[in-house]
C-alpha cells in the first residue's frame, strides 16, 4: 500500500533551540521515506512561513509541524495550511525545542528524527476531520491580517460525535459522566456537544465503548500509529526507549533524556489503563505519565493514579516490576536502566482502541506471563456481571441497556436466555441501573479482572423457558418472568393472571372479545 | 465586525442560489458571484475553505449545457411519485423528531414574519425549504452589517437571532440533507455545494455563538 503524502515542516529555529541536524534530518526522510517532503521554513513558528508558496501544492494531504517553542501562531499557520490544501487540525504538532532541548546534537538529531517519524504516521492514520471538530477563540495575540479590521479567531481542535455508533438511544450516557466540563448532554436519544465548554480533554473518547467520538489527533489509532513509529527500532538507535504520555496542562519535565519519548495527549486522564500497558508490548522498556497539577475533577492527576495503580497491580500479579509503569518517573535519566529484562513484544495482538476486546486483549497478555486469580480493583477497566436466577425475570432489559453488547439477549427452541461476554463489560454498571429486579439483588456488577472468565469466553448467565400463547403459539414470555408477575398480583384477578400467562399481546384483545362473546 | 458580516452575507445568498432551480440566468449569476469569493487568504482564516474550494472548483467547470444541469436538479430535488431522491426541506428529516410539516413550516413562516419578510412567488418554494433559509440568513447578515454601523445593541440582537435560527433549524437537519446527497450519484457542483452548505452552516453557528458571548461580556 502506498504511503500517504505527508509534508514534514520544520521551523529553521529548531536548529538554534535544541542542536539538531536539520540537514541530517531532511537526508533521513529523503532516504527513507519517499512520500514525504521536507522543508525547512524560516519563521514558521511566528506565522511568516508562506507555506502556500514552500509547499506549492505538491499532493501533500498531511502535515507535520516541527516547531522550535511552545508558542506559535495557531491562526496564520492554520490559514497558510488550508491554502496549501491541507487541513490543519489533522496536523500534528511536533514541539521539537522543547523535546529535544539539553540533548547532545547527535542524540538530539536521533530524537528529532524518530518524533517526527512518529508524527507522519499519526498524521497518515488520522480520518481527516470536518468542521464539526473545530472550535473557533480569538487568540490574545493580533493577526498579521488585523488590517482588516475583520475578527479572524483560531480553531481548536475538539471531538464529534458519530451518532450512527452511539448508543445514547438505549440510555447509555458515559461519556456525559465522563466529561468533567459539563459540555456533553443527552437530547431526545442523541448525545449534543456544546462546544463552548468543550476543553478537549478527549476523556470522552475514551469512555466510549464504541468509539462513537472522533478527535482528530486523539483517536486510538492515531495513538497507537505514534507509539509505534516511537519504538520503532528501525528509525534510530537510542536504545533504551520509553513511552511518556505528557498531559497538555503539565509543566513538562526540565530536561528529558534522549531515550523517553513523549506522547502529547489534550488530558493525561483520556489514556486508559490499557495504553499504559500496550507500549511495554511494543518495545518500551517503561511507560510514564505526567498528570497536570490541576485540582478537582477538572485535573487528571487522581484519575491517572488509580490507573497506574491498576496497572503497577496488574504487573505485581504477573511477576514483573511494578515500576514498568509510573506516574512522573525520573525523565532525567534513561528509562528502565534499573529493571530486569523487558516484556517480550507482542506487537500484532496490541491495539490502542477503547473497545473493551481490544482492552481485554492486552490485559490477557500480562495474565498469560504469570497465573494471577480473579481480583477488584476500582481502576480495573474491565468488569464482570452475576446474574441472581432466584431475583432475575429474564426481561432483557439488562441486554438492551448495555452499551458494549457485553449481555445479549435472546429467544430460541423455547428458551430465553442472556448470555454475558467478560471481555466486552466495562463494568459501566449501566445493564444494573436498568433492572426492575435490582431492587432483589438480580444483577451484580463488579470492577474486577477475572483472567479464567476471560479465557473461557462468553457463556450463558440465564436460561428461561418460553412460554407460549394457547391461541396462536407464538411466545408470551419467559417463564420466570410470568412467574414473577403473578407472585405479584397475588390472589387477586385470577381472570387477568390468565390472559397475562396464556396468552400474547395479539390474542389478549381476542380473548376479550371472545369472553365478552361469552358472557352475553 | 461589519465586513464579517457582509461576507457571510454574500456566502449565504451564494450558497441559497445553488439550490434554486438553475434557470439560465440564475446560473450565470452564480457563476460570475463565485468569481468575487474566490479562494482567498481571508476565506483561507476558516474550516469551510477547504469544501468552500472545492464548490469553487466544480463552478469554474460547470456542465456545457444549463439544461443538463436543470435535468439533473430535478432528478434530485424535485418530488416524484415516491418522494425526493434527496429532499431540500427541513420537514423531510425533521418530522417524526416531535415536529410536522406544517407545524415547521407554520413556525418559519411566523419568523419571516417577525423581521417584515413574507414568502415570494419567484421562486414559489415553501418557508422550509433549503434555498430560502439560507436566504433568510443572508438577509439576517445584511441586517447586522448595517446595524454594526449604528451601535452594537441593535447588532447583538441580530446576532441572538441568527444563532437561534441556525441552532432550531439550518444545524439541525443541513448535516443529514448533505450525507444523503453524498450517498447520491449526483453532479460535481451539488456535491460540492452540500458539502460547503453543512461545513459552512456549522462553522458560522460556531461563530456567531462566540460573537455573541463576547458581545455578551462586554455588555
Amino acid at each position: 500500500m502506498t504511503a500517504q503524502p505527508a509534508a514534514v515542516l520544520i521551523c529553521a529555529d529548531v536548529a538554534r533551540a535544541s542542536r539538531v541536524n536539520l540537514a541530517a534530518v531532511e537526508a533521513w526522510f529523503q532516504k527513507t521515506d519517499p512520500h514525504a517532503v521536507v522543508r525547512v521554513v524560516a519563521g514558521l513558528c511566528e506565522g511568516s512561513g508562506e507555506l502556500d508558496s514552500v509547499l506549492l501544492r505538491d499532493g501533500a494531504e498531511r502535515a507535520v509541524l516541527g516547531l522550535c517553542g511552545d508558542g506559535y501562531d495557531e491562526r496564520e499557520l492554520q490559514s497558510q495550511l488550508r491554502q496549501a490544501g491541507i487541513d490543519p487540525l489533522t496536523a500534528s504538532a511536533v514541539r521539537l525545542g522543547r523535546w529535544c532541548a539539553g540533548l547532545p546534537p547527535e542524540a538530539a538529531t536521533e530524537k528529532a528524527k524518530v518524533m517526527l517519524a512518529a508524527a507522519v504516521a499519526a498524521a497518515r492514520a488520522s480520518g481527516g476531520s470536518t468542521v464539526a471538530n473545530a472550535k473557533p477563540y480569538f487568540p490574545a495575540r493580533g493577526s498579521r491580517r488585523s488590517f482588516l479590521r475583520f475578527p479572524v479567531p483560531a480553531y481548536r481542535v475538539g471531538p464529534s460525535v458519530d451518532g450512527s455508533r452511539c448508543a445514547a438511544s438505549a440510555g447509555c450516557s458515559l461519556c456525559v459522566e465522563a466529561c468533567p466540563f459539563g459540555a456533553l448532554s443527552v437530547a431526545d436519544g442523541r448525545i449534543e456537544l456544546d462546544k463552548d465548554c468543550c476543553e478537549g480533554c478527549g476523556r470522552c473518547v475514551s469512555a466510549c465503548p464504541r468509539e462513537a467520538f472522533h478527535f482528530p489527533g486523539y483517536n486510538p489509532q492515531e495513538v497507537e500509529a505514534r507509539v509505534r513509529a516511537l519504538l520503532d527500532p528501525e528509525v534510530s538507535a537510542i536504545q533504551p526507549r520509553g513511552i511518556l504520555f505528557v498531559c497538555a496542562g503539565a509543566s513538562p519535565p526540565p530536561f528529558l533524556e534522549a531515550g523517553w519519548m513523549p506522547v502529547e495527549l489534550p488530558c493525561a486522564a483520556m489514556a486508559p489503563a490499557h495504553w499504559l500497558l500496550a507500549p511495554l508490548l511494543l518495545g518500551a522498556v517503561a511507560v510514564g505519565v505526567v498528570p497536570c497539577e490541576r485540582q478537582g475533577s477538572r485535573g487528571c492527576g487522581p484519575a491517572v493514579l488509580q490507573k497506574v495503580d491498576f496497572c503497577q497491580a496488574l504487573l505485581r500479579r504477573a511477576g514483573r516490576p511494578a515500576e514498568l509503569v509510573r506516574s512522573h518517573p525520573p525523565a532525567d535519566q534513561p528509562p528502565g536502566t534499573e529493571l530486569p529484562e523487558p516484556v517480550p513484544r507482542a506487537d500484532g495482538e496490541v491495539r490502542f482502541h477503547v473497545r473493551p476486546e481490544a482492552v481485554a486483549a492486552v490485559l490477557l497478555r500480562f495474565v498469560r506471563h504469570g497465573g494471577t486469580s480473579s481480583w477488584e480493583h476500582p481502576g480495573c477497566p474491565l468488569g464482570l456481571v452475576e446474574i441472581s436466577p432466584a431475583a432475575c425475570t429474564g426481561c432483557g432489559m439488562c441486554a438492551t441497556a448495555c452499551p458494549s453488547e457485553a449481555l445479549q439477549y435472546g429467544e430460541a427452541d423455547g428458551e430465553a436466555w442472556v448470555r454475558f461476554d467478560p471481555a466486552r463489560c466495562t463494568a459501566c454498571g449501566l445493564c444494573a441501573s436498568r433492572c426492575p429486579e435490582q431492587a432483589r439483588g438480580a444483577i451484580h456488577v463488579s470492577r474486577r479482572l477475572d483472567p479464567e472468565s476471560l479465557r473461557a469466553g462468553s457463556r450463558q448467565l440465564l436460561q428461561t423457558p418460553l412460554r407460549r400463547c394457547v391461541a396462536c403459539g407464538a411466545p408470551v414470555a419467559p417463564a420466570l418472568m410470568l412467574n414473577r408477575v403473578l407472585e405479584l398480583l397475588g390472589e387477586d384477578g385470577i381472570q387477568l393472571q390468565r390472559v397475562l400467562t396464556q396468552y400474547c399481546p395479539s390474542c389478549r384483545p381476542l380473548w376479550g372479545a371472545r369472553e365478552e362473546a361469552r358472557r352475553g | 465586525m461589519k465586513a464579517l458580516a457582509r461576507l457571510r452575507q454574500a456566502i449565504y445568498r451564494l450558497l441559497a442560489a445553488l439550490f434554486l432551480y438553475p434557470t439560465e440566468e440564475r446560473w450565470w449569476a452564480l457563476v460570475q458571484a463565485s468569481h468575487l469569493l474566490k479562494p482567498e487568504r481571508v476565506l483561507a482564516a476558516f474550516p469551510f475553505f477547504l469544501p468552500w474550494e472545492r464548490l469553487l472548483r466544480a463552478l469554474a467547470n460547470p456542465p456545457e449545457e444549463a439544461s443538463v444541469l436543470q435535468e439533473e436538479y430535478v432528478r434530485l430535488f424535485a418530488p416524484g411519485f415516491d418522494g425526493c431522491r434527496c429532499a431540500p426541506y427541513e420537514s423531510a428529516y425533521r418530522c417524526g423528531q416531535g415536529a410536522s410539516a406544517s407545524w415547521l413550516c407554520a413556525e418559519l413562516e411566523r419568523e419571516y414574519a417577525s423581521v417584515g419578510l413574507a414568502l415570494s412567488n419567484d421562486p414559489h418554494e415553501p418557508a422550509d425549504h433549503l434555498a430560502v433559509e439560507l436566504e433568510y440568513m443572508a438577509f439576517l447578515c445584511g441586517r447586522e452589517a448595517e446595524a454594526w454601523g449604528r451601535g452594537t445593541e441593535e447588532a447583538r440582537e441580530l446576532l441572538d437571532r441568527e444563532r437561534n435560527f441556525l441552532n432550531r433549524h439550518l444545524v439541525r437537519w443541513v448535516p443529514e440533507f448533505a450525507r444523503s446527497l453524498a450517498e447520491q450519484e449526483a453532479a460535481a457542483v451539488y456535491r460540492a455545494g452540500a458539502a460547503a452548505c453543512e461545513a459552512f452552516v456549522q462553522q458560522d453557528f460556531d461563530l456567531v455563538c462566540l460573537l455573541s458571548r463576547i458581545q455578551e461580556a462586554r455588555r
